[in-house]
């Protein structure tokens, strides 16, 4: 995978080959980068969803070779004895999970950016992927658009 | 013109029920649930006791043997937390809401929704309060097992009503390393888990244990209480669910690697830990944030072990504090130290 710019809005830390979700505050990495030619796609929390989602201790995924579909759970996060489902930004079949992660789920915490949950292998990447945000001025427009929704919610501090 | 159930809050109340459906109810509940929809509440008793386990804890934390000898059924549940043993002396109750109108944090998901069952609590003459996030207690006794999750277009948070705990049968349930260990969790929880028995309050009933909620609830939300039957939707969901507990493969869960260390938490604020890593076994219990007890296991201790129990014993249970007490302990320190911050990050 390859490392890139990082920018920050508000104090929080993106990156800038990233795409963004703003359903599930989740981010997409592609090996290829380009839209069309996506090889797999790792997937991980951006850190409005790595926070609001507190301190996780437990992180399950559904098995290597499984399909799902954009919005369907690839897997499970706990966090003080809430369960939920973490909902996939994009259609693929699971090609990899981060045993890291599951080691340490709390490791999505401490580096949102830095931890991947599941490799995705793509199936519409042409026509899901530019559903997520992308081109770095749409990206800090949504997401301080979120911080701010969140702020009004009382979830995250000024 | 606002529709008929948009300040209303369903009452679906399951009475007596089995150990399956007990858990099937509010699932199915959660499930069914469509956005817009009216808030539910609804409240459930087994009628035979068994053994609730969180969605990603490992079944090898449970003595399935005991359970099996105790006849004892074990089920999954889809919400977080540990092992824990439910009989017909609980009454269960769930605040169901569409997803879309749960808040973003966990934390303030529990404040809105678990603070109506304080107040109901306090009703019943108890002065419980929410702490820890998720507890919810008589000063450092716990009265009330909750947790919460989301379950397709639901969320959902669950607490129960102990009239009275067998505390020696919860221990009874646990996979524990050793006899000590059981002893010592079987000590924590008859000081740190209590029930309206226990506080007084033996003659309150189911119902007016339910009422006092329902009131509770309606008054938080600002809703208009009705008591209500389950939907065909949900009816079907709950037998879904039903079939999914029964399955080999939903009990034993997704797939969770072994861990070093364990936290087995009793209440917000005690625990016991048992951890062990390159032949240096460790337990310990915790309490009120202050080492309680500590047993070391380890042949290159060499006689050190009794030394160091009474060094961190009392001692602040962080890293930090438990440091300096066990510098002057050397390499052995350092891997008891190594072994406790373990313990303490486990879950």
């Amino acid at each position: 995978m390859t490392t890139s710019a990082h920018f920050t809005v508000d104090g929080y830390r993106l990156a800038a080959d990233r795409y963004y979700d703003p359903e599930t505050h989740l981010w997409v990495e592609t090996a290829g980068g380009a839209v069309e030619t996506a090889g797999d796609a790792r997937c991980g929390f951006d850190p409005l969803g790595s926070e609001t989602s507190g301190d996780v201790v437990a992180l399950s995924f559904e098995p290597v070779g499984t399909r799902v579909g954009r919005g369907e759970a690839f897997g499970s996060l706990e966090a003080a004895k809430f369960v939920g489902p973490l909902l996939a930004p994009i259609s693929g079949t699971i090609r990899a999970h981060n045993g890291a992660v599951l080691a340490n789920p709390g490791l999505v915490n401490q580096d949102p950016l830095a931890h991947w949950l599941v490799a995705l292998a793509p199936e519409r990447a042409g026509e899901e992927l530019p559903l997520l945000l992308h081109e770095p001025d749409l990206v800090r427009s949504w997401f301080r658009g979120e911080i701010e929704r969140f702020r009004e919610k009382g979830a995250i501090a000024e | 013109m606002k529709p008929a159930h948009s300040m209303s809050l369903r009452v679906v109340d399951a009475g007596s029920v089995s150990a399956l459906r007990s858990q099937a109810l509010w699932h199915g509940i959660a499930a069914a649930m469509q956005r817009g929809a009216a808030p539910t509440l609804s409240f459930c008793r087994p009628a035979e006791p068994y053994v609730g386990l969180g969605y990603h804890r490992r079944l090898d934390e449970i003595d399935l043997d005991a359970c099996r000898r105790l006849g004892l059924p074990v089920i999954r549940r889809q919400i977080g937390g540990g092992p824990v043993y439910l009989d017909s002396d609980q009454l269960f109750f769930q605040i169901t809401l569409p997803a879309e109108l749960a808040p973003p944090r966990v934390d303030h998901l529990y404040e809105r929704f678990l603070e109506p069952a304080a107040a109901a609590f306090r009703t019943l003459g108890l002065e419980v309060r929410r702490g820890g996030g998720n507890d919810l207690a008589v000063a450092d006794r716990k009265i009330s097992g909750t947790g919460a999750g989301r379950i397709e277009g639901g969320v959902t948070v669950v607490g129960n009503v102990l009239f009275r705990f067998p505390h020696r049968r919860m221990t009874e349930v646990l996979a524990l390393p050793s006899a000590r260990l059981r002893a010592e969790c079987l000590r924590l929880m008859r000081r740190h888990v209590t029930s309206l028995a226990a506080e007084g309050l033996a003659a309150t009933s189911a119902e007016a244990a339910t009422g006092a909620l329902v009131e509770a609830y309606a008054r938080a939300l600002g809703r208009r209480p009705v008591a209500a039957a389950l939907t065909a939707s949900e009816e079907a969901a709950i037998a879904g669910w039903e079939e999914r507990f029964r399955d080999p493969a939903w009990l034993a869960g997704p797939a969770q690697p072994a861990r070093g260390a364990r936290r087995i938490k009793v209440s917000a604020d005690a625990w016991i830990v048992t951890a062990r890593h390159s032949g240096m076994r460790l337990e310990a219990s915790a309490a009120g944030g202050k080492i309680e007890r500590l047993w070391l296991a380890a042949p290159s201790l060499n006689g050190a072990a009794a030394a160091i129990e009474r060094a961190v014993t009392g001692r602040p249970a962080t890293a930090e504090a438990l440091r300096p007490a066990l510098e002057p302990f050397g390499d052995d320190g350092r891997r008891v130290l190594e072994l406790l911050t373990l313990g303490l990050r486990a879950h």
